[in-house]
C-alpha cells in the first residue's frame, strides 16, 4: 500500500467485491485513503468507481472482503463519525426549488449546527466556493458550473475530515476545474483527505496516490510519478540535437549501459527519448559527456512526462499483458 | 438539540419546497374545490320531469272520466302529444322526444263500471336502470291517485244516495212496527216490498268497490261491523221467507231485533253521508318532527364531506411524491450519508407535512365558514385533534403510495387510485348502506370514510365524532407509519436491497 504522509489511515478497502450480477460489479480491491491527502481513482466511465464509493460510504455491502472507513466498517459508521464524512455525488443531489443559502441551511440542519453557527459557516463557505452573488437564486436557475460548487459547499460545509467526490470535474469547464482541485489541494493541505474519482485521467497528476480502474478491478495503486515509471519502465529523458548529429548521438548513449531504451521521437528527427532509472542523476551526467563532444551541439536535455492520458493505456496494457 | 435540528431541517426544507411551487398549491386545493363547488350548485338532486305521449282510444276520447285522467296525468308527467293509438307516439320515444307512452285501456270505463280491475300501460326504452325504477315509480304514484280518484268518486255517488238508502230504513222500519202491532195483509205487503228494497240496495252495497273502506271506517267505531250487517241480511232473508210461508206471526222477536238492528244502521248510515270521501280513502295522515330542526341545504351537507376530500387528496399527493422523488432525485443517497437517521427524515416530513396541512385547514375553514356559511357547531379543539388525526392518517397512506412506487408516475397513479376509490367507497357520494355489508369495509382503509362521518358530527350536529371513527383512524395511522418505517428502513442506506 501507498502512504505518501507519515498519517494515518482514513479508509480502506481489503479484498472487497460487490457483484450486481455474475460478472458485473468491482473484485478483489485492495487500497488504502490516509489523511491529508488527495487519494484519485480513475478510470473510464463505467468501470466501477461509484461502486467502490458508495462501498466507503456504506450505501452498498461488500459481498466478500472489508471496507473500513475512520476505522470502523463502513455500513456500521455511527451517526457521530458520519458527521466527519463529506460527499459529494455524481448528480446533483439538491433541492431545485430551493435558493443557494436555503439548500445550504438545509445540509447545515442536517448536521445538527445551531443556526448561529449555521450562518457563519454558510456565509464562508460560499465565500470559498465564490457564489456570493448567486445565494438568494434558485438552485433551478445556476449554471451547470454553479451547482457543482454548491454541491461542493454542501460537502465542505461541516468542515469533514474525509470527503468523497464522485467525479466532481464531469462536465464543467477547464477553468472551473481548475479551481475545483484549487480548493481541493487547499483542503488536502489543511490536513484533510479526499477521495475523488474521475474520468479525466489527466488528472491524475493533481492526486497524491492514484488508483487505477478498469472493468470493476483496480490494477494499479501508486504515486503518480511511480505510475509514470511503471508505465514507461522507467524515467524518461528527451535530448534534442542538430539532425545531422542524430545517428552519432544515438551511437553514444547506446554504449551506456544505464539507458535501458532509447526511441526517436516521432514528428521530431532531432530528438530521442531516453528511458532511465533515475533520470536526476543522468541529466547532468549527459550534459556534461556531450559538453566535451564540440562536434555535436545539444540543444536540449530535460525530463520528459506525457500527458497521463498517454499513461493510462500504457498501465492498463501492461497489467493485461500480465499472466493471470 | 442536534435532533431538533434535523428535525427541522426537514421541516423548512418541506416548506420551501412546496411555497416555491405555487402551481401544485393551486391545483392541489383550487382544482378539487372549484370542481366539487360547480358539481354543488350544479347538482339539484332532482329527476328531470318525464315527458309522455298519452294515447286514448277514440272509444273513450269525449268521456268525462278520462279528461279528470289526462289532468292527474299532467300532474306527474309533462304531456307532449295525445294519440288515439300507439303507433305516432312510439315514432316519439324512439326519436327520444318522449320518455314513456301512457296507454290507455279501450275497456277502461266498462271494466270500472262493470267493477273488474284494469291496466294501464307504460312503454318505455331506456337501458338506465335508474330511470327505468324512477319511470315506474312516478306511474305507480300517478295510478295510485288515478285509483284515490276512482274512489272518491265511488264514494262520493253511495254519499248522494244514502238519503234514499235512508228513507228505504225508515219506509221499512215503519212497515215493521205496523206488522209488530196488527198483521193484515196490507200490511204484510207493503214491509214484503220495502224489506226487498233495502235487500237488494244492501247487496249492492256489499258488492261496492268502496265497501271494504266505508266498512272498515265504521269498524273503527263499531267493532265487528261487517258481521252485523250480514247478520242483518240474513235476518231480513228469514223474515222474508216467513212472510212468503205464512209464519210471520211466529217472528215477532225477530221483528223486535230488526227494528233495533235498522234504527242503529240508520243512525250509521246518517254519519256515512257526513264523512268526507278523502278521509275514507287515507284515513291516516303523516307528520313529521325533526329533532334537529330543518335539515340542511344539499350543497352545505356536503361541504364537510368536500373538505375532508381536499385534505386527504392534499395529505396524500404530498405524501406519496415526496419520498418517491427524494430516490428519484438522488438526494437519498445524500441522506445515507449524513448523520441523521430514517425516522428523524420521516417525522420531520410527517411535521411538515403537517403543519403545511394545518394552514389549509385554516384557509379552507375561513372560505366555508365565511363565504359558504358553513354552520360550525362543534367544540373548535375537538375539530382540530379530529383534523390532526385525520390528516396524519392522510399522509400515512401517502409515505405508503411512495415507498412502494418506483417512480413518481407510479405515485400519481396510486394517488388517483385513492382518490377514486374515496370517491366510490366513501360513503361521501354514493351512502355506504347502499353496498353490501363486505363492500362497505373496503372504504374502511380510506381516511375519508371516517373522516366524513365525524366532520358532519362536529360541524353540523355539533357532537364529537363517534369512537369508532377515531378508533379507525388510529389505527391507518399507526399501520400505515409502521409500514412505512418497515419499508423504508430497507431502502435508506441501501442502494440494493
Amino acid at each position: 500500500m501507498v502512504n505518501t504522509s507519515n498519517d494515518e489511515k482514513v479508509a480502506e478497502l481489503i479484498q472487497a467485491t460487490h457483484e450486481y450480477i455474475p460478472g458485473v460489479g468491482v473484485f478483489d480491491l485492495d487500497l488504502e485513503v490516509h489523511n491529508s491527502s488527495i487519494f484519485g481513482l480513475i478510470g473510464p466511465s463505467g468501470c466501477g468507481k461509484t461502486t467502490i464509493v458508495r462501498l466507503l460510504l456504506g450505501l452498498l455491502k461488500p459481498d466478500h472482503g472489508m471496507v473500513r472507513v475512520l476505522n470502523t466498517e463502513s455500513t456500521k459508521l455511527s451517526g457521530r463519525l458520519r458527521e466527519k464524512l463529506g460527499y459529494l455525488p455524481q448528480h446533483f443531489v439538491l433541492y431545485p426549488n430551493l435558493s443557494v443559502v436555503e439548500n445550504l441551511r438545509f445540509v447545515s440542519s442536517l448536521y445538527g449546527y445551531s443556526v448561529s453557527k449555521r450562518k457563519h459557516n454558510i456565509d464562508e463557505i460560499i465565500e470559498l466556493v465564490e457564489l456570493g452573488e448567486a445565494r438568494k437564486r434558485l438552485a433551478k436557475d445556476l449554471s451547470g458550473g454553479m451547482k457543482r460548487r454548491l454541491e461542493l459547499a454542501a460537502a465542505l460545509l461541516h468542515d469533514p475530515e474525509l470527503v468523497f467526490a464522485d467525479e466532481p470535474t464531469t462536465g464543467i469547464d477547464p477553468i472551473l476545474r481548475s479551481k475545483l482541485w484549487s480548493y481541493f489541494r487547499d483542503f488536502r493541505d489543511r490536513g484533510k483527505a479526499l477521495f475523488i474519482t474521475t474520468q479525466y485521467v489527466g488528472e491524475a497528476n493533481f492526486c497524491d496516490v492514484v488508483g487505477v480502474m478498469s472493468t470493476g478491478r483496480l490494477l494499479h495503486v501508486d504515486t503518480p510519478a511511480n505510475l509514470y515509471r511503471r508505465a514507461l519502465g522507467g524515467e524518461v529523458i528527451v535530448i534534442s540535437v542538430d539532425i545531422s548529429d542524430i545517428e552519432e548521438t544515438a551511437d553514444i548513449l547506446n554504449k551506456d549501459r544505464r539507458i535501458h531504451k532509447i526511441d526517436k521521437v516521432a514528428g521530431d528527427p532531432g530528438s530521442l527519448h531516453l528511458t532511465v532509472d533515475n533520470s536526476g542523476e543522468m541529466i547532468p551526467y549527459l550534459a556534461e559527456l556531450f559538453s566535451k563532444k564540440p562536434d555535436i551541439i545539444l540543444q536540449k536535455i530535460n525530463r520528459y512526462e506525457p500527458p497521463f492520458d498517454e499513461i493510462f493505456p500504457l498501465l492498463v496494457r501492461k497489467q493485461e499483458a500480465k499472466p493471470q | 438539540m442536534k435532533i431538533i435540528m434535523r428535525l427541522l431541517a426537514f421541516f423548512w426544507k418541506e416548506l420551501h419546497e412546496i411555497r416555491r411551487q405555487p402551481g401544485l398549491i393551486l391545483s392541489l386545493i383550487l382544482g378539487p374545490f372549484v370542481i366539487l363547488m360547480l358539481f354543488g350548485l350544479g347538482y339539484t338532486g332532482q329527476h328531470p320531469p318525464l315527458r309522455v305521449d298519452l294515447v286514448i282510444p277514440k272509444s273513450l276520447e269525449n268521456d268525462s272520466r278520462i279528461q279528470q285522467v289526462e289532468k292527474i296525468v299532467q300532474n306527474h308527467f309533462v304531456l307532449i302529444n295525445t294519440y288515439n293509438d300507439e303507433t305516432p307516439a312510439l315514432r316519439d320515444l324512439k326519436a327520444g322526444n318522449i320518455d314513456v307512452i301512457e296507454s290507455l285501456p279501450s275497456d277502461l270505463i266498462l271494466n270500472l263500471q262493470a267493477q273488474e280491475s284494469t291496466s294501464i300501460k307504460f312503454v318505455y326504452d331506456t337501458v338506465d336502470p335508474q330511470k327505468a325504477q324512477y319511470i315506474q315509480y312516478i306511474s305507480y304514484i300517478q295510478l295510485e291517485e288515478i285509483n284515490n280518484a276512482i274512489l272518491i268518486t265511488t264514494i262520493s255517488g253511495i254519499q248522494q244516495n244514502a238519503s234514499q238508502f235512508n228513507q228505504q230504513i225508515s219506509a221499512l222500519l215503519d212497515n215493521l212496527d205496523a206488522i209488530s202491532s196488527s198483521l193484515t195483509v196490507d200490511n204484510i205487503q207493503k214491509t214484503q216490498a220495502s224489506l226487498q228494497i233495502l235487500v237488494n240496495t244492501l247487496d249492492m252495497l256489499t258488492s261496492n268497490p268502496a265497501y271494504d273502506s266505508l266498512l272498515s271506517l265504521l269498524e273503527g267505531q263499531n267493532p265487528g261491523y261487517a258481521q252485523q250487517i250480514q247478520q242483518l241480511i240474513q235476518d231480513l232473508n228469514t223474515l222474508n221467507d216467513a212472510i212468503k210461508n205464512g209464519t210471520v206471526d211466529q217472528q215477532k222477536q225477530l221483528i223486535q231485533t230488526l227494528i233495533q238492528r235498522l234504527t242503529t244502521l240508520k243512525n250509521d248510515t246518517q254519519q256515512i253521508q257526513n264523512i268526507s270521501p278523502t278521509v275514507v280513502i287515507a284515513p291516516v295522515k303523516e307528520t313529521y318532527n325533526n329533532l334537529r330542526g330543518d335539515p340542511v341545504d344539499l350543497i352545505i351537507f356536503y361541504t364537510p364531506g368536500v373538505f375532508a376530500l381536499i385534505l386527504q387528496h392534499i395529505a396524500v399527493s404530498l405524501g406519496a411524491l415526496s419520498l418517491v422523488r427524494e430516490r428519484e432525485r438522488g438526494s437519498l443517497e445524500f441522506f445515507g450519508v449524513a448523520p441523521i437517521s430514517m425516522l428523524q427524515v420521516l417525522i420531520g416530513k410527517y411535521l411538515a407535512y403537517l403543519l403545511f396541512l394545518g394552514i389549509i385547514v385554516a384557509v379552507l375553514m375561513s372560505m366555508l365558514v365565511f363565504l359558504l356559511h358553513l354552520p360550525f357547531l362543534g367544540s373548535l379543539s375537538v375539530f382540530l385533534l379530529f383534523t390532526l388525526l385525520f390528516s396524519v392518517a392522510s399522509v400515512g397512506i401517502g409515505f405508503l403510495i411512495s415507498v412502494i412506487s418506483r417512480s413518481e408516475n407510479q405515485a400519481i397513479q396510486a394517488s388517483m387510485l385513492v382518490l377514486l376509490l374515496t370517491v366510490f367507497f366513501s360513503g361521501f357520494l354514493i351512502p355506504l348502506e347502499y353496498f353490501r355489508q363486505t363492500y362497505n369495509y373496503i372504504g374502511y382503509v380510506v381516511p375519508m370514510t371516517q373522516g366524513n362521518i365525524g366532520f358532519i358530527d362536529i360541524l353540523l350536529r355539533g357532537e364529537p365524532p363517534a369512537q369508532l371513527q377515531v378508533i379507525i383512524l388510529g389505527i391507518i395511522a399507526a399501520v400505515t407509519f409502521l409500514l412505512v418505517v418497515i419499508i423504508w428502513s430497507r431502502q435508506f442506506r441501501r442502494l440494493n436491497p
